[in-house]
């Protein structure tokens, strides 16, 4: 990269990214204002009439290890963003930058920890769950009528199991993504505790003939780490907007709050029926797992 | 004929009189004692210097001359006299010495136990080119002394093995180098340097860390440790950077400059806009309503 390159990018990553958070948060907000003028809201929050569950109890472990994560995150952003804007929160707080740092590691270490028992749980535990977040053809072929349903223009969005194509694919998308975010953030740890070397000289190939210069390859790690950053930032913040307006009883029960009133909830079924508000629910050829 | 009773009326005012009086010509007039300090202690210094009230008025701010003796014993310098480094001490008081004469004093003051530190300064920009009867020129004044930088003087710590005390120092950026050069602290904002040290990060770098300390050169000087030619030297140091390139060392650029770069950047200059439309859009709202 060129001198002008190096410079700017920082910057221009900081103000590509506030605004484009900036303009999705508007985003949802204009999402949430369809909401309330197509009645969803006050039928989701009023009536209390929310998506069909009638597969399993969803199990502990998931649930505590989704606890964890959600926990650890919000952890890793808070202090992630403070080592690269110090004072952007507890400003007057002295040397706060090398509490971040540790509190970082700890949390980094918990997701990665989390991580691979998740997908440890996914593939080879008793109750693996991996299927229910595969892409089918049907998925694909379906998803245009789901995008049209989050965009107000159709009533109803096909079930095709447990989750839709868009949920699939973010959950699916945030497996690499977590893995290249520990690798790069792991990689920007400097202290020479392996070896005598730094995590970063061993993944960034420190000790590779051609490796002019591991500092710039950890710029570059870095640089990766930061846009990762906020793409988690913002596939959270939907994840949870939507969690909350699509199914707030499947957001709360995912935090031990509450349990699924299934009488309620069978009133929005989408087994192919109308339901007390006449919105046509289209056929489900699977069985519907909509937590 | 006075009688006795008024006799001692009029000695007793009389002596009233003179009671009151001398004090008051003693106080007008500028006093001059002649006295003799151990020259082994501090002891005789602190009769007066030990008073928290000590102090001078020198236009409308108060100059305190006030020496906390528990600082100073638990200084570096607990073990040196006081005209040790006040050596232009003289006998006569309110020891009132010509400005001047006191800047060359302090030039001299560390010198006599800090040979190598004194000479390293002499080498930097800082260094006050000077001659003794020469007066001081209005740029050389503005050059800091030991004093200047290692402030309070009379609180200075021992360094050597001592971490605490380092790391006191390291986080000191303001006192030692903002205070004459607020611009480049104001402008030390990067993102992982400047901006953690102003918020008391202890391992990110100091200005003396990057600009050198004693010796202090213009970064266009070949010397300089900031010199182009010297940046990986620089960067590289032990704690720094392991081995950086000639790209990754652009990133210097940014360190004073984050807020330059910034204020050039498109997208910011779109948001200031906007952000200023509208605080000029509710302002004239506002206007209407006040």
């Amino acid at each position: 990269m060129s001198e002008i390159d190096i410079l700017d990018f920082n910057v221009w990553l900081d103000y590509v990214f506030t605004t484009v958070y900036v303009v999705m948060l508007i985003a949802l907000c204009g999402h949430f204002v369809g909401n309330i003028l197509t009645g969803r809201l006050k039928r989701r929050f009023r009536n209390w009439e929310w998506p069909h569950h009638d597969g399993p109890p969803i199990p502990f472990l998931p649930k505590f290890m989704h606890f964890q994560h959600v926990f650890s995150m919000i952890v890793l952003a808070l202090t992630g963003l403070y080592i690269r804007f110090p004072g952007f929160i507890f400003g007057g707080w002295d040397n706060a930058r090398t509490f971040m740092r540790y509190a970082h590691y700890v949390a980094m270490i918990v997701v990665t920890i989390n991580l691979i028992w998740r997908l440890w749980y996914a593939f080879a535990s008793a109750r693996r769950d991996y299927r229910e977040f595969a892409i089918t053809k049907q998925d694909v072929v379906t998803a245009p009528k789901v995008i049209l349903y989050y965009i107000f223009v159709k009533p109803s969005k096909p079930h095709l199991g447990k989750y839709n194509i868009m949920q699939k694919a973010v959950y699916i998308a945030f497996a690499p993504m977590l893995i290249i975010q520990a690798y790069t953030g792991f990689a920007l740890v400097t202290n020479p505790f392996l070896f005598g070397e730094s995590p970063r000289f061993w993944l960034l190939g420190g000790f590779l003939p051609f490796v002019e210069s591991v500092d710039l390859i950890g710029w570059y790690a870095r640089i990766a780490h930061y846009i990762l950053n906020w793409l988690f930032i913002m596939f959270t913040t939907i994840h949870v907007y939507l969690s909350v307006s699509e199914d707030f009883p499947a957001f709360l029960n995912f935090f031990g709050l509450s349990v699924f009133d299934r009488e309620n909830t069978a009133a929005h079924d989408d087994h192919g029926h109308k339901d007390t508000h006449g919105v046509d629910h289209e056929h489900a050829p699977s069985p519907i797992l909509n937590d | 004929m006075f009688s006795a009773r008024r006799m001692a009326f009029l000695i007793a005012l009389a002596i009233a009189c003179v009671g009151f009086l001398i004090p008051a010509i003693a106080v007008a007039q500028d006093y001059d004692l002649n006295f003799t300090l151990p020259t082994a202690g501090k002891s005789g210094c602190m009769v007066c210097h030990g008073d928290k009230n000590l102090g001078r008025l020198q236009g409308d701010q108060f100059i305190s001359y006030w020496v906390d003796g528990r600082d100073l014993d638990e200084s570096a310098h607990a073990a040196i006299t006081c005209s040790g480094c006040h050596i232009d001490f003289a006998y006569k008081s309110p020891h009132n010495i010509e400005q001047t004469d006191w800047v060359r004093t302090a030039r001299l003051a560390c010198k006599n136990c800090h040979q190598d530190q004194w000479t390293a300064y002499s080498l930097g920009v800082h260094s006050i080119a000077v001659q003794p009867g020469q007066e001081l020129s209005e740029d050389e004044a503005t050059k800091p002394l030991c004093g200047d930088c290692h402030q309070p003087s009379h609180t200075i710590k021992m360094l050597t093995d001592n971490p605490e005390a380092q790391a006191e120092l390291h986080l000191r950026g303001f006192e030692m180098c903002g205070t004459c050069h607020p611009d480049e602290w104001d402008s030390y904002s990067d993102y992982y340097h400047g901006a953690a040290y102003r918020r008391g990060a202890v391992d990110a770098p100091s200005c003396w860390d990057c600009h050198d300390y004693h010796t202090i050169q213009s970064s266009s000087n070949r010397d300089s440790t900031l010199h182009e030619d010297n940046l990986d030297k620089t960067c590289g140091q032990d704690g720094c950077h392991d081995d950086p390139n000639e790209t990754y060392l652009q990133y210097a650029g940014l360190v004073h400059r984050r807020d330059e770069v910034r204020a050039e950047n498109p997208l910011y200059q779109t948001i200031d806009g906007v952000k200023e439309s509208i605080q000029g859009i509710f302002g004239t709202i506002r206007a209407w309503f006040t």
